[in-house]
């Protein structure tokens, strides 16, 4: 990271960001999109599918519930109106259709209205089959009425003359057989005219109560009549009368006759309404699974809409909030790096320019004090030059001492070896005693096992000596003179043996002390040929030393000379350090204006104090020798603070990747 | 047999604890003097070459050839109980004749022929019952030494010298 440019940091950082706002608007727009296309679709198709199929199920319920209506109370106006219910189902079911077809996602619509269309058209061939059927049942109705009509007139008027034929017997005076028999005829004929009466109200029950069964019930009561009326026959004589009671029988018969017919009607009335409610519920269920349908894509749309839609608001938050961390972190890395690095810059010329503002006070002071060193110096150098002189004489004497004292050595070295060479003759001399004194040793071995042997044999003639009794007493003598001798001789060879060992002994001492002697020499001519090369070392050494102090003794001319080049030298720099602190006051006020540039006005107080006071104290100095300074730099416009400033750091974009 | 050597048998056989007197040849064991009756002695020799003999007993060393006749040699320090020492120069074989054999006795050194009277010669000195010193004859004073004087006869005869002169005669004879 701190390798990169500083042009690279500030590409670096925009482009994150510029990134991050590409992915966060093309996520947003992506979604909205989506959400945007299923609100389409929802708006376009499945809501119009809703809206039609809910228009369809309103139009099939009204016109069922007109049909029902119509069914029950047989009013035309009901038909009327299911009759427009229709035309408004027909015109639903198109819409549908034109829908179904201009619709892409709605697969069910196409089976569905195909359904719905099948479903009213079969409704429809119901409705008219109902008219027909509640056509015909008034028809039906109109003759069951006649029929009723006719049974009761004729029946009331058997009634009638029945009545008057009795008054007439009572007036008459007939018997009480004749009476009896007149007063069974109005009973019996009482009788049917209450069945009759009771026929119709069970018609009319029935019909108000919509139950044929009460109709059925009625029709049981025809049988009865006609028995009644065979009763009645029989006692009755009058032509009148018995085509009254025929008239009354045909009318109960009629009448029965027209109660079964309207049996019949009904139950295919009723058959058809029973297939009306199958054809409609079925259309109203096709609408309903349409309904359904639509409503759960809707839901399932709108669902999948507003999850995108929440989707989308939560990344572009969390997006934003990334963005404005990393912009935050951004923002803060590319001041830091920035800044940072100037500033750096700033603290290590300000630091920079005091030290060189020190260093030229040190380095004037300096210079003035080695001017007068050199001077110093100079002096000693005379004072140097004359007791090197007197140097030189001493080595000289030096030299020749050593010459004569290495002189001296050699011979000493050679008297040294010729010792070596005595005591190697005295070495050998003491071998040759040692040799000879061995020699000894042997003859005195020999003259001691002499003297042994002799000492036995002087025991044996002792011996022989005293076998031979008084005869050997001389020789005895003789024996022991003989063994005497023989001891005597052991003695001293004995004696002697010891004396050589003894030298022999000493011999040997001897040759162990010659040969310390002469290691002891040997050591003696090493160390002297030792000391004669010293003293030759020496003596070169002491002539080289001549030599070097002549050559001391000029190179000491010379350090006089360069002493007093010194001295003018010295001199010079203080002038030259004096231009370089005034050369390091220029360079402070430049680093304030660049404090300024970076820092803001804030940062002018505290780096003015810093800056102007190391100069302080050659003010005047800096002041006159501020000009040169100025020439060299080129510009001639140190004087203008601010725009000077912009001249010495161009900020323009070039220079900043350079940085 | 010659002459000389039936009077020096006489000389043996009257030679009784009471005639203990004459002359004495000395020699030595570590530094111990011994004495035998000089008539006894029939030769002093240097070490001679000794042909060691299987089946003796050690103290018998073996035999020398003595100008042609084998005789055996008993080295005395062995027959005394004492350690064996190295032969030196000083080392002699005393030759002695007992009941007409030659018997050679190794000594470390021969010392001289000592006359010792018999006021100088004192009885072996008892020590107790079991102590044995018949081989002793007596104690000889010569100078201020103390001389031990040996028998012979009870050193040298009987038991393994019978033996060995036994041995020592079938080996001489087919010389």
């Amino acid at each position: 990271m701190n390798n990169l440019t500083l042009g690279k940091k500030i590409a670096m950082g925009f482009g994150i960001l510029i990134l991050i706002s590409v992915a966060l608007g093309g996520m947003g727009s992506w979604q909205m999109k989506t959400a945007q296309m299923g609100s389409e679709i929802l708006s376009e198709e499945y809501v119009p599918e809703m809206a039609v199929s809910s228009q369809i199920r309103g139009a099939a319920n009204r016109l069922m519930y007109q049909m029902r209506g119509y069914s029950y109370s047989e009013q035309e106006q009901y038909y009327e109106m299911a009759k427009n219910e229709i035309d408004a189902l027909e015109a639903s079911i198109e819409d549908a259709r034109a829908l179904s077809e201009s619709a892409v996602h709605l697969d069910k619509l196409n089976g569905q209205i195909k359904v719905i269309a099948d479903g009213e058209h079969s409704y429809k061939l119901l409705v008219e089959q109902t008219h027909d059927a509640v056509l015909g049942l008034a028809d039906i109705r109109v003759d069951l009425d006649s029929n009723a009509a006719t049974y009761m007139k004729e029946a009331n008027a058997f009634l009638e003359s029945q009545s008057v034929a009795f008054d007439k017997d009572l007036a008459e005076g007939k018997t009480p057989d004749q009476m009896k028999e007149r007063f069974a005829k109005v009973c019996i004929i009482n009788e049917i005219i209450g069945l009759g009466n009771d026929a119709r109200i069970k018609a009319f029950r029935s019909q108000a109560l919509q139950d044929p069964a009460i109709m059925e019930e009625a029709q049981k009561n025809f049988p009865i009549v006609n028995a009644k009326v065979a009763e009645i026959r029989r006692i009755t004589h009058s032509p009148a009368n018995l085509a009254q009671l025929d008239a009354i029988q045909k009318g109960g018969s009629g009448y029965s006759q027209s109660m079964g017919q309207f049996l019949t009607s009904w139950n295919e009335l009723q058959g058809l309404n029973k297939q009306r409610t199958i054809v409609g519920s079925e259309m109203i269920a096709g609408c309903k699974e349409l309904q359904e349908a639509a409503e759960v894509e809707t839901v399932r749309i709108s669902s999948e809409s507003s999850s995108n839609l929440a989707t989308a608001s939560l990344t572009t938050i969390v997006g934003l909030i990334i963005a404005l961390v990393v912009g935050v972190l951004l923002a803060i890395f590319m001041i830091r790096s920035i800044t940072g690095p100037i500033n750096k810059v700033i603290a290590g010329m300000q630091a920079g320019s005091e030290q060189v503002a020190s260093a030229s006070g040190q380095v004037s002071e300096s210079s003035i004090q080695l001017a007068e060193g050199s001077s110093e110096q100079a002096s000693s150098l005379e004072e140097t030059a004359a007791s090197l002189e007197m140097m030189a004489a001493g080595a000289k004497e030096s030299a020749q001492n050593s010459k004569q004292a290495n002189s001296r050595s050699q011979e000493v070295k050679s008297n040294a070896e010729k010792g070596q060479a005595a005591m190697t003759g005295l070495n050998t001399a003491m071998e040759k005693i040692k040799a000879s004194s061995d020699e000894t040793a042997k003859i005195i071995k020999t003259i001691d096992e002499i003297a042994f042997q002799t000492n036995l044999l002087a025991l044996n003639a002792a011996v022989e000596a005293a076998r031979a009794g008084d005869a050997g007493k001389g020789f005895a003598v003789v024996a022991e003179e003989v063994r005497n001798l023989a001891q005597r001789s052991a003695e001293a060879a004995k004696g002697t043996a010891d004396l050589i060992a003894e030298s022999n002994q000493n011999s040997a001492l001897g040759v162990e002390a010659t040969g310390d002697v002469a290691a002891i020499l040997e050591e003696v001519v090493s160390g002297i040929v030792e000391v004669s090369t010293l003293i030759g070392e020496v003596s070169s050494t002491a002539e080289e030393q001549s030599r070097s102090v002549t050559e001391v003794n000029t190179a000491v001319g010379q350090m006089d000379s360069v002493t007093q080049a010194n001295a003018a030298g010295a001199e010079e720099s203080a002038s030259a350090a004096e231009e370089m602190s005034a050369q390091a006051a220029e360079m402070q006020t430049l680093v304030m204006n660049l404090m300024q540039i970076v820092g803001g006005a804030n940062a002018e107080g505290s780096s003015a104090t810093a800056g102007s006071s190391p100069v302080g104290g050659q003010g005047g100095s800096v002041a006159k020798k501020s000009k040169p300074f100025a020439n060299t730099y080129g510009s001639g416009k140190t004087a203008g603070g601010q725009k000077a400033a912009d001249e010495v750091i161009p900020l323009d974009e070039d220079s900043l990747i350079e940085m | 047999m010659s002459q000389e050597e039936k009077t020096v048998e006489t000389a043996l056989v009257g030679n009784k604890d009471s005639d203990r007197a004459g002359k004495y040849l000395t020699f030595q064991l570590d530094n111990t003097q011994f004495g035998i009756q000089i008539l006894r002695v029939v030769e002093l020799l240097t070490m001679m070459e000794i042909t060691t003999v299987p089946m003796w007993p050690s103290f018998a060393k073996g035999t020398i050839n003595l100008r042609g006749r084998v005789i055996p040699v008993v080295d005395l320090r062995q027959k005394f109980g004492l350690s064996a020492t190295e032969t030196t120069e000083q080392t002699c074989t005393i030759v002695v004749e007992l009941e007409g054999d030659q018997v050679g006795i190794e000594v470390e050194a021969v010392n001289e022929v000592q006359e010792v009277s018999e006021d100088n010669i004192s009885d072996p000195p008892r020590i107790g019952g079991t102590v044995d010193s018949d081989f002793i004859l007596g104690m000889g004073k010569a100078d201020d030494n103390t001389i031990i004087l040996l028998n012979l006869e009870k050193i040298l005869v009987g038991g393994d010298m019978e033996a060995l002169q036994e041995v020592v005669g079938e080996l001489a004879q087919p010389v």
